[in-house]
């Protein structure tokens, strides 16, 4: 009997994998079929631009508003524990590099999971099961070329533009907060700032922590929903694997690339 | 018209972004685009540089006239050789003037401030400032008043 | 080959398995050409399985689907999307595109394939709208529209580009009898009118057997029987007999395969 269930834990542990490396093959075929399988259709850019709408401006209130809000929360923690050692000046230098390097990338990638991925995959997984998906393919038009590479593209142009704007928000937010509400001086919060920031290093490692995560979380979410049940409790259920997965990625690629960019080896 | 909005939305979109890398580049990085404003090289020597670092600014009077571009060690003086980019226009720094490793706050960034001496001879490119004045080092510092307390002690 | 013999689409000896399940087996079916074709059975027998595979969306395990002339299985994908454009298919749902308008949906096959000036693609679509009685629909986004008009443009759409091939799947499952009535008309008309093969998948019997010119039935990964309606009727076929006059029990029984029920209930007060 011990020896039955022994044998029955092995063979779902065996079942798990095989079902994980099969979703880990499809999704890669999904994905090279669509970003660079044959035949383009004419209106290309249009599709484009109508996903950069839907996916890159709707999504532009949340991540400025939580942009604001985050350096101003910063700003006051900072300001209230740099305070103690005399060196609240270091106030921008604080916000800048936390936002630059970490939260913009990040905290972006995170929102811009819950707001547009999650969006994609039920808009993806309610077509397929409206059989819209079908029908395009009956009409002789491929939906990876059609419906799932503009969504990719444009994922991966607004995530970026997103976190800078983030970034830039959210040290304006923290400048506010130092330099008007707490009357650090204006000058050597900003120069302290200019001092400690290099382009390469910081603004350039956080776009490119972006860029990653745009890849990631725009893959996940439109691979959900075109790998969906068809039905309405399969796409819920693709839409919280979406956050889920897309979250999880981007928390443990940022460690990853951390250690690439800014540890010490 | 209703794709004229959504064009003109995402155009609107796509130039804040790049404009925010500006801003990124230039407000908060401190890159200039006038990068290339003509620099004269002026070489200095610490006895300690502790804390101080390439891109640090160079004063005179508390405005900022140049940056720090290299620090290595002087091999033969066992000593700090600090390379430091001047603007041109601050052309007649005498030779007797002095380099002094400061630090902004407690604890803050350090940086080069340079007192003007009153030699009639000036600094020329890739000259070197003799009178140096080294940071300053907490440790040395509390080395010191601990030292002071003893010795006071015992007498 | 079957190009020549009346036949637009032949299925031979296909076999297509979902897991370790077989949904057809060794199956043959001809489709004539310029008729209206009935394929019915009971609900979860595979029907709209068979339209796809006809319409190559799947891949059967073995055997071979000619539709016009060519092996579908065969085909690389780019081929294949060009081959659909002979097929047009109704959904179930109609599967609109949901951020399109009217006009937008039927003129996206015209659009996607073809270079007409704007003039000539408003045209057509006009004329396939009226076809279907909906020409003043056109502004309408698909959400606005009742089930049974979402289907008609569907159709509308389906024939934009004059297909030689039309399958329905299940068009008649939730209508009111009205748009009921409007759809078995059009089907029927549409037909006649473009000499399309007509391809029509359901189980509601009376319906699809007025206007089937031949009917299959399938059933059990088998093609149960076939000919005529009036021929069907009149079969000895215990099996075509319970489906045709709709018995509730018979060969396909009422109850689902389960153990013994005395044997189960005294089980389960033992344990």
């Amino acid at each position: 009997m011990r020896n039955r269930t022994l044998l029955e834990r092995i063979r779902l542990l065996g079942a798990a994998g095989i079902a994980v490396v099969g979703a880990l093959g499809r999704s890669t075929i999904f994905l090279l079929r669509a970003l660079f399988g044959r035949g383009s259709l004419g209106n290309g850019t249009q599709l484009l631009v109508r996903q950069l709408y839907a996916v890159g401006v709707l999504s532009l209130p949340i991540i400025l508003v939580s942009g604001v809000f985050i350096g101003m929360v910063l700003s006051l923690q900072g300001y209230s524990i740099l305070n103690k050692y005399g060196s609240e000046q270091a106030v921008g230098q604080m916000v800048a590099l936390t936002l630059l390097r970490e939260l913009g990338p990040v905290v972006t990638a995170l929102l811009f999971a819950g707001r547009a991925g999650s969006a994609l995959t039920a808009e993806i997984g309610n077509m397929k099961s409206t059989e819209q998906l079908s029908s395009l393919e009956m009409i002789g038009v491929d939906p990876l070329k059609y419906i799932v590479a503009p969504r990719l593209w444009a994922g991966f142009i607004s995530l970026p533009m997103l976190a800078t704007l983030f970034s830039v928000v959210g040290i304006w937010g923290g400048a506010m907060v130092a330099v008007d509400w707490l009357g650090v001086y204006e000058g050597s919060f900003w120069s302290n700032m200019q001092n400690s920031v290099e382009f390469g290093n910081d603004v350039l490692n956080g776009v490119i922590k972006s860029v990653v995560f745009a890849f990631v979380v725009t893959w996940i979410a439109v691979f959900q929903g075109y790998d969906c049940d068809p039905t309405s409790e399969g796409i819920s259920r693709a839409t919280t694997r979406t956050v889920v997965y897309a979250s999880l990625a981007v928390l443990g690629l940022d460690f990853i690339l951390t250690a690439l960019m800014f540890g010490d080896f | 018209m209703q794709t004229r909005t959504l064009e003109i939305g995402v155009g609107l979109f796509l130039l804040a972004g790049l404009l925010a890398l500006l801003l990124l580049a230039l407000r908060v990085s401190g890159l200039s685009v006038s990068g290339n404003t003509e620099t004269y090289k002026l070489y200095a020597n610490f006895d300690n540089i502790a804390g101080l670092t390439v891109r640090a600014k160079v004063t005179m009077a508390g405005v900022t006239i140049g940056k720090v571009t290299a620090i290595d060690l002087d091999r033969d003086r066992y000593t700090g050789r600090v390379t430091m980019e001047l603007e041109k226009k601050v052309d007649n720094l005498p030779v007797d003037s002095t380099a002094s490793i400061l630090t902004a706050g407690l604890l803050g960034e350090k940086y080069i401030g340079i007192s003007v001496g009153g030699d009639e001879e000036l600094l020329k490119d890739r000259g070197t400032i003799r009178d140096t004045q080294s940071s300053l080092v907490l440790e040395d510092l509390i080395g010191k008043f601990l030292l002071n307390s003893v010795s006071k002690d015992s007498k | 080959m079957s190009a020549e013999n009346g036949y637009a689409v032949e299925l031979k000896g296909v076999t297509f398995k979902r897991g370790a399940r077989s949904i057809y087996n060794d199956v043959d079916i001809r489709i004539p050409r310029g008729k209206v074709t009935g394929i019915m059975g009971p609900s979860g027998s595979g029907k709209t399985t068979l339209l796809r595979l006809i319409a190559a969306q799947l891949k059967p395990d073995r055997g071979e689907v000619w539709v016009n002339g060519r092996n579908l299985p065969t085909l690389s994908r780019p081929d294949l999307f060009d081959m659909r454009k002979e097929f047009g298919v109704l959904f179930q749902s109609g599967a609109l595109f949901t951020d399109l308008d009217v006009f937008e949906n039927v003129a996206f096959p015209l659009r996607v394939h073809t270079k007409l000036p704007e003039e000539m693609i408003r045209d057509i679509v006009l004329m396939k709208l009226e076809a279907v009685g909906l020409r003043g629909a056109i502004e309408l986004m698909p959400d606005e529209l009742s089930g049974g008009m979402k289907r008609r443009v569907a159709l509308a759409r389906a024939i934009a580009l004059d297909p030689q091939i039309l399958m329905y799947d299940e068009p008649f499952v939730g209508q009111d009898p009205i748009s009921m009535g409007m759809l078995v008309r059009l089907i029927r008309l549409l037909n006649d009118a473009l000499g399309i093969t007509s391809i029509v998948v359901s189980h509601d019997l009376a319906e699809t057997a007025s206007i089937a010119d031949y009917l299959y039935v399938v059933g059990d990964a088998q093609v149960l029987g076939q000919g005529t309606p009036a021929e069907l009727m009149e079969s000895d076929n215990p099996r075509i007999r319970q489906f045709m006059k709709g018995i509730p029990d018979g060969p396909v029984p009422f109850h689902y395969p389960a153990p013994d029920y005395r044997a189960d209930l005294l089980g389960s007060a033992d344990a």
